[in-house]
């Protein structure tokens, strides 16, 4: 899960209520989680399915507008891998009425900052500025969502910038290269198996036309999810929107496309549990990742190995780090827990880099080993609480500018078409026992149905 | 009391941050400069101190011995050993951080306002009776040598480590701040624990607040009796420093550092601005260098990344910027290309460099920059941590917050003649060093371009 996790979350924004937040902030560790969100969310959703939240947070004359695309990797057939990110590029090369080079340039005219990321199932682009330029970035943004350019000659351009790209984030660099492989085996045989950037063969092949026919499908109002947070008069500001995204037809083949996709049978992974990897890389010392398979956002379990990654490795208190960074025996790096779930499966994965001289063997066996103990001896009244702690803060933080806002609301809009879905989580995280835990820690551990992946320049 | 309201002078967002009540108050507790930011937004907190002295406190046989000292406060005390303390902090979801540069250092700490308390208590606890233990010191050794041994893994850092000690070479900023395979293993428990004593009782202080009014609440007291600090007339702040021995070049100089199997090479192009020059005219305007470094390699729209990746899609990314601390000052543009295109990319940063220095480019694209840079000065204040981390800086280079509020006048007044100016004096060719972190092959395609110096990496770990 991990969106942003917050088991106890007061918000008070200056906006919308008088009332201090610190005023119901108990003094010392909370132990009962109480959960009063307060953020100004208004949503609409237009005739062509355009999915519309608006945040006025007036502090200062800025914004950010966000757009949440649900289309990422997964849904890439053979020969177009990449489709996705290539179109991240792509988008910021032009449109009809706006054509290459206006869109960054009005926007870093204007002091702001624009860019996007595409994961297995979405794609977000975003801008940061100041309010005079609403209405432009608005009829800007519309205007790339139905006219895209997708020039020949910049196609070509970016072709290239994109594979400099998949080096410089895969091939040269061992933790990349780790996770590609890891994914690619965990989640064998299902839309996750390949990479969000693409292979080589279909970068270097993919043709216009068939980038052209991807976005067409998905890249709709339909599909997308807009959020503009900052100073805006809202009502102002849907009027802008409707104006100019209300005529953009929707795309008649996107639900039998997703449809076809989203089957719960086709990410049914099947990785070779059991199986150790040895991936010759630049790495002087082994990194490795012991690998488990995880569950999709929003089920119990994901909650569940969320707080239970959070014991094991999160700061240098945590179980793992004590037992192998910071305390006696130190045998790695560094050693962190990642619950990675995404739209319809997901994988956990514990992740560390060995020092010098330390067997790769020995050390996996370990650890296989201390895992299972830790169920006895890391879950505890006060390393669940502490782990509600920090989720708090954590949720502040994000809380604190009009981008994370946007990010946190937005993530949970488009994988749950509901941006309330956190209370939800708040609700799942406080209702999770010890014994659950502990519970699910032995059984995931106990039956070790585990892959083992590992680059090093000696492998 | 002094209260500096933001903006008061920017005429163009005056009534936005007035109206918010984005204020900064300062006050004086036993000597020490304490600069508050009110926000009731959210019931979190940020403290953070600032120390007038930073890595040039370390001798050069023991360098990364302060950057050493802060990472091991929480490591151990004479109450608490490193798992009860990262217990201790963690439990409260605070987060501690430290930062050390050649001139200053910073510690500083955030959490729910309900903990500020005890948490600061634990805090002055650290500072007043860290012990450094031994198998501490020797466990930061061995994760520090690990990390640098393995920077070869990582070629954008390897350049910049490398970069940072060729192009300052002779300056006594060369040195990194973490310290060296060399220096390391020469930092002992007795050495930390007097830098602490330094830290803690001579070193000038400054403390930076954001939070809600409540996190005031006995601060100061705690402060004062927990940490026992305040400044004195003999409190110690960093001095300037002779770096009259810089290495000062009259052509450009090559450098490739070998590294195998590359597939693209890391391209890092500067000099060292020294203290004297630092004075001169083109580097006297904070504003103007925020503003030239941002046409020259700021965002997407920035000079060198339309040359080189628009227009030529010859990378992912380019930057450049032209910093100045205090007393010195550095310039680097940075950037990366497959190894086929190298010495087309180095020649595009040169010619791009010339025409600015020429003045070949637009009055509009002056125009643009100044509307660019008037529209995010914005954003320098939605986040408190980077608030305060810029008022933080503008105390130690000892200028007025008033320029912080008037950045948006005070750009409107350059002119193309001075952009050109600034990036001819700064990127003057012939004192400039090009240095390279690729495949060994790269070093005759190099050589066209003029003599390659061939450095091995393992000396700059």
């Amino acid at each position: 899960m991990k969106i942003s996790v917050v088991l106890s979350l007061l918000l008070m924004l200056t906006a919308c209520s008088s009332k201090k937040a610190e005023e119901s902030a108990a003094k010392g560790p909370s132990t009962k989680n109480t959960l009063e969100v307060q953020i100004p969310v208004e949503k609409y959703v237009l005739e062509n399915g355009l999915t519309v939240l608006l945040v006025p947070n007036h502090k200062l004359p800025i914004y950010s507008y966000y757009t949440f695309y649900r289309v990422g990797s997964k849904f890439e057939s053979a020969g177009i891998t990449g489709a996705s990110h290539f179109l991240e590029h792509m988008m910021f090369k032009g449109a009809k009425k706006f054509p290459e080079g206006v869109f960054d340039h009005y926007i870093e005219a204007n002091g702001g900052n624009t860019n996007a990321f595409t994961t297995n199932d979405q794609t977000v682009y975003y801008q940061n500025v100041p309010v005079s330029t609403l209405d432009k970035i608005i009829e800007m943004e519309a205007d790339r969502m139905e006219n895209l350019a997708l020039n020949p000659e910049s196609f070509e351009k970016e072709r290239k910038v994109i594979l400099e790209e998949r080096k410089m984030r895969y091939e040269n660099s061992p933790g990349g290269q780790l996770y590609h492989v890891m994914l690619e085996e965990m989640m064998k045989g299902t839309p996750y198996e390949s990479s969000v950037i693409g292979s080589v063969k279909d970068l270097e092949s993919v043709s216009r036309e068939q980038i052209q026919s991807y976005f067409k499908n998905f890249y709709a109002p339909n599909n997308a999810i807009i959020l503009v947070v900052g100073d805006i008069d809202t009502s102002k500001t849907l009027k802008t929107i409707k104006k100019h995204f209300g005529s953009i037809a929707r795309s008649k083949k996107l639900d039998d496309l997703k449809a076809q996709v989203e089957k719960d049978e086709l990410f049914a992974a099947k990785p070779r549990y059991g199986k150790v990897f040895k991936v010759k890389g630049e790495s002087p010392e082994p990194i490795f990742a012991l690998a488990y398979t995880g569950d999709k956002i929003g089920a119990r379990r994901a909650f569940v190995m969320d707080i239970l990654s959070n014991i094991l490795t999160e700061g240098v208190g945590s179980y793992l780090n004590q037992k192998y960074v910071s305390g006696d025996r130190q045998i790695m790096s560094g050693i962190d827990a990642a619950n990675y779930n995404l739209e319809n499966a997901g994988v956990f994965f514990i992740k560390g880099s060995l020092l010098r001289g330390k067997d790769f063997d020995n050390v996996i066996s370990d650890l296989k080993k201390t895992l299972k103990k830790s169920c006895d001896v890391a879950i505890t009244d006060r390393t669940i609480q502490k782990t509600k702690n920090q989720y708090l803060i954590s949720a502040y933080s994000e809380l604190e500018t009009n981008d994370g806002m946007a990010v946190f609301l937005g993530t949970r809009e488009s994988l749950f078409k509901d941006y309330l879905f956190y209370e939800q989580e708040f609700a799942t995280y406080d209702s999770i026992t010890k014994a659950e835990l502990i519970a699910e820690c032995k059984k995931t551990f106990g039956e070790d149905k585990s892959v083992v992946f590992s680059i090093w320049e000696k492998n | 009391m002094k209260k500096i309201f933001l903006a008061l002078s920017c005429v163009i967002s005056f009534s936005s941050f007035a109206s918010s009540n984005i204020q900064t108050e300062r006050f004086s507790w036993d000597g020490m400069d304490v600069v508050y930011l009110a926000d009731e937004r959210l019931p979190t907190y940020m403290v953070q101190f600032y120390f007038a002295d930073g890595a040039l406190a370390d001798s050069k046989e023991r360098a990364g011995e302060t950057e050493m000292m802060f990472e091991l406060l929480s490591r151990g005390t004479s109450q608490y050993d490193q798992k009860k303390l990262a217990d201790f902090f963690e439990f409260y979801g605070v987060d501690i951080a430290s930062q050390v540069v050649h001139e200053y250092a910073t510690f500083g700490y955030s959490g729910l306002v309900k903990d500020i308390q005890e948490t600061s208590k634990m805090v002055c606890h650290m500072f007043t009776s860290a012990t450094f233990p031994k198998e501490e010191v020797k466990k930061y050794e061995v994760l520090m040598t690990n990390q640098l041994k393995n920077t070869v893994i990582n070629h954008a850092h390897l350049a910049e480590r490398v970069f940072r000690q060729v192009s300052l070479g002779g300056s006594p900023y060369a040195v990194p701040t973490d310290g060296t395979l060399k220096t390391l293993p020469k930092i002992k428990q007795a050495h930390l624990k007097e830098k602490n004593r330094y830290f803690n009782q001579q070193v000038k202080k400054r403390i930076y607040l954001t939070g809600p009014r409540k996190m005031l609440n006995g601060l100061k007291e705690i402060i004062a009796t927990d940490c026992g600090w305040k400044n004195t007339p003999d409190s110690v702040s960093r001095a300037a420093q002779n770096d009259t021995n810089y290495v000062q070049r009259k052509a450009p100089e090559f450098y490739l550092v070998p590294v195998p199997k590359a597939n693209q090479a890391q391209i890092r192009v500067g000099r060292y601005i020294s203290s004297l020059e630092a004075a001169d005219k083109n580097f006297n305007k904070l504003e103007y260098l925020n503003l030239v470094s941002e046409f020259l390699g700021g965002g997407f729209t920035s000079k060198l990344m339309q040359e080189l990746r628009v227009k030529r899609g010859l990378t992912y990314s380019a930057g450049g910027v032209i910093s100045l601390q205090k007393y010195y000052g550095r310039t680097v543009v940075t950037t990366f290309t497959k190894n086929e295109t190298l010495n087309e990319t180095i020649k595009v940063i040169q010619q791009s460099l010339a025409d600015i220095a020429n003045g070949k480019f637009e009055e509009k694209d002056v125009e643009t920059i100044i509307q660019n840079m008037s529209g995010a000065h914005s954003f320098k204040f939605e986040a408190n941590k980077s608030f305060m981390q810029n008022l933080a800086f503008f105390d130690h280079i000892e200028k007025p917050y008033n320029d912080l509020y008037n950045f948006n006048a005070t750009i409107a007044g350059i002119k193309k003649k001075e952009i050109a100016s600034i990036i001819g004096q700064a990127f003057d060719w012939n004192s400039q060093v090009v240095l390279v972190v690729g495949d060994p092959s790269l070093e005759k395609e190099l050589s066209k371009l003029g003599t390659v110096t061939v450095l091995n990496y393992k000396d700059y770990l």
